[in-house]
């Protein structure tokens, strides 16, 4: 049973007071031209200079470490010259709740966490003989003899079978690709700024059906860093962004033969995180101004949208045909462009732009007025969310 | 010519999986103390506990969960398009399989399905994958009977 004083006490704790980005569209085009810019470890240490000129901090400030997935904790510290009295090891909204574990519980005071990945310039694969995530996934490698490894052709059975039992269709899929698109093209940082329309969307390829080449994020490289630090330190700080709640569930009991993710969209996860979120932040979605979705695939948004209770079950069709989630909307949703527009950096760029929002420094795409901006997470079922709040808010 | 296609990843738990399949039958480890029926091969079972267990045979229908059309390759083994369907079988757990047969109409969600076992060349070797079909009119009406 989750302790949900305890919850509100670890974020009240702690506030997010540098990020730092790569330049995806710049490297990306580099890239293209032949040009590697950096390994994964090269990329996270362009992040973390940046996020620490960004909080006028210096690297000697720092006391503990979280690395992404794709990086060793050891190699990283060794690249950036940190030797941490904490490190770890996680995925970009796990990374941000290990911060603020660590600093609630005394294990260090400024953390940083950083994020490389070179899986473009690398090849790594996401499907196919050599597909990544089996150590951790088994249901990514399981049925290879039945040709079935990719994560998208996952996402794609879990939308066949939504499709057949909500007022959904392949054009709701769409819609929230060029949505995305449309704040992409108020992303300098973002890779694909082209216009994308409906009818464009419906005439891409079907790569595992019914998911077409749109539905599918990009692949990058690039590098992302923030640094989170104690609540009393942020305290005069009036850019540093708090953390309102943040929550997590899993679902591993019958993943890997795809029950819960079949049966039942993850919901049963979405539900028991939420509860603990909203009842810890003392708000729920109508006091959301923003939500940031872990978009790999289009089909996480229908999914978290609705098992975090922005609309009911089978009825996100409603929500993204009204525009809501689009620019100018009630809901603006992945207001970088998110993994399918700006850069595919596993979830870790959505923190940087949950933050820039709140700061007022996103230009032309900037929400008007945010207060509290949402970020879902249900990676292979294991639901984890954070609630940022501006500073003062 | 027997199809050829990826070797699966094999645990200690899986040869009991695959020997029977080359002997014709598709079994499932059942658990002895508390009769459920898993779905990977498991060193105990999931609700009790319980590391003791026969391999039962299938009785080899089932539903179908959902699908997906591969248009993309990403086996040599296995050029697109083709079908994958997630079963749900009669005796409880959901299996992954090919759908046979007609590759262009699209499987209808809860269409019963029988098993058939097609024989495929691996890099690890011979192998008799459990494959789908759907279930013809009869065959649903004795499914539904039982
Ligand atoms: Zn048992």
């Amino acid at each position: 049973m989750t302790d949900r004083s305890r919850l509100r006490r670890a974020a009240g704790a702690v506030a997010v007071v540098g990020v730092g980005e790569t330049d995806y569209a710049l490297d990306h085009a580099a890239l293209r031209d032949g040009k590697v810019r950096s390994d994964a470890y090269g990329f996270a240490a362009t992040a973390l200079k940046r996020a620490l000129s960004d909080a006028g901090l210096r690297l000697s400030d720092i006391d503990g470490l979280v690395v992404g997935q794709s990086t060793a904790v050891e190699r990283m510290a060794e690249v950036l010259a940190v030797d941490p009295s904490w490190s770890a090891q996680a995925d970009a909204v796990n990374a941000v709740i290990q911060a603020a574990m660590a600093i609630a519980s005394g294990l260090a005071e400024c953390v940083a966490l950083v994020y490389g990945n070179d899986q473009k310039s690398a090849g790594t694969q996401y499907g196919g003989p050599n597909a990544m995530g089996g150590e951790r996934f088994l249901a990514y490698v399981q049925y290879a003899p039945w040709g079935l490894t990719s994560q998208g052709a996952l996402y794609a059975m879990m939308a066949n079978r939504y499709m057949a039992e909500a007022e959904f269709t392949p054009a709701d899929l769409g819609r929230i690709a060029v949505g995305q698109r449309r704040f992409a093209e108020q992303n300098a940082n973002a890779i694909m700024r082209r216009p994308l329309t409906l009818d464009d969307y419906l005439a891409s390829r079907f790569v595992c059906e019914p998911l077409r080449l749109f539905d599918y994020c990009l692949v990058n490289d690039g590098g992302v860093a923030l640094i989170v630090t104690t609540a009393e330190r942020a305290r005069s700080n009036p850019r540093a962004v708090g953390l309102a709640a943040f929550a997590r569930a899993d679902l591993s009991v019958d993943a890997t033969s795809l029950r819960p993710r079949l049966m039942d969209y993850y919901h049963d996860a979405h539900r028991r995180a939420a509860a603990d979120l909203y009842a810890v932040a003392g708000f729920g979605p109508e006091a959301v101004d923003s939500v940031q979705i872990y978009d790999s695939f289009t089909t996480h948004v229908p999914f978290a949208l609705e098992g975090f209770g922005y609309c009911g079950l089978g009825e996100a069709a409603g929500l993204i045909r009204s525009g809501a989630l689009a620019p100018g909307g009630r809901l603006p949703m992945n207001t970088s462009g998110g993994m399918l527009s700006e850069s595919y950096m596993q979830g870790w760029n959505h923190q940087v732009e949950a933050v820039r929002q709140l700061r007022g420094e996103t230009g032309d795409r900037q929400v008007p007025g945010v207060r509290h901006v949402h970020y879902m997470s249900d990676v292979a079922g294991k639901v984890s969310s954070l609630m940022y709040r501006r500073a003062g808010a | 010519m027997t199809a050829r296609r990826p070797a699966p990843p094999r645990g200690l738990f899986e040869d009991a999986f695959w020997r029977h399949l080359g002997e014709g039958r598709m079994c499932l480890q059942r658990c002895d103390d508390c009769s459920s029926v898993r779905y990977p091969a498991a060193p105990c079972c999931p609700r009790c506990g319980s590391e003791a267990c026969t391999w039962a045979p299938v009785a080899g229908s089932g539903r179908v969960v959902s699908w997906t059309r591969f248009h993309r390759q990403y086996f040599a083994e296995m050029p697109p398009p083709y079908l994958v369907v997630s079963v749900a079988l009669d005796e409880g757990p959901m299996v992954v399989g090919n759908l046979l047969g007609d590759q262009a109409t699209d499987p209808a969600i809860g269409a019963p399905v029988r098993l058939r076992l097609q024989t495929v060349e691996t890099a690890a070797g011979r192998l008799d994958l459990p494959q789908w079909e759907l279930a013809a009119a009869e065959d649903t009406a004795k499914t539904e009977k039982r």
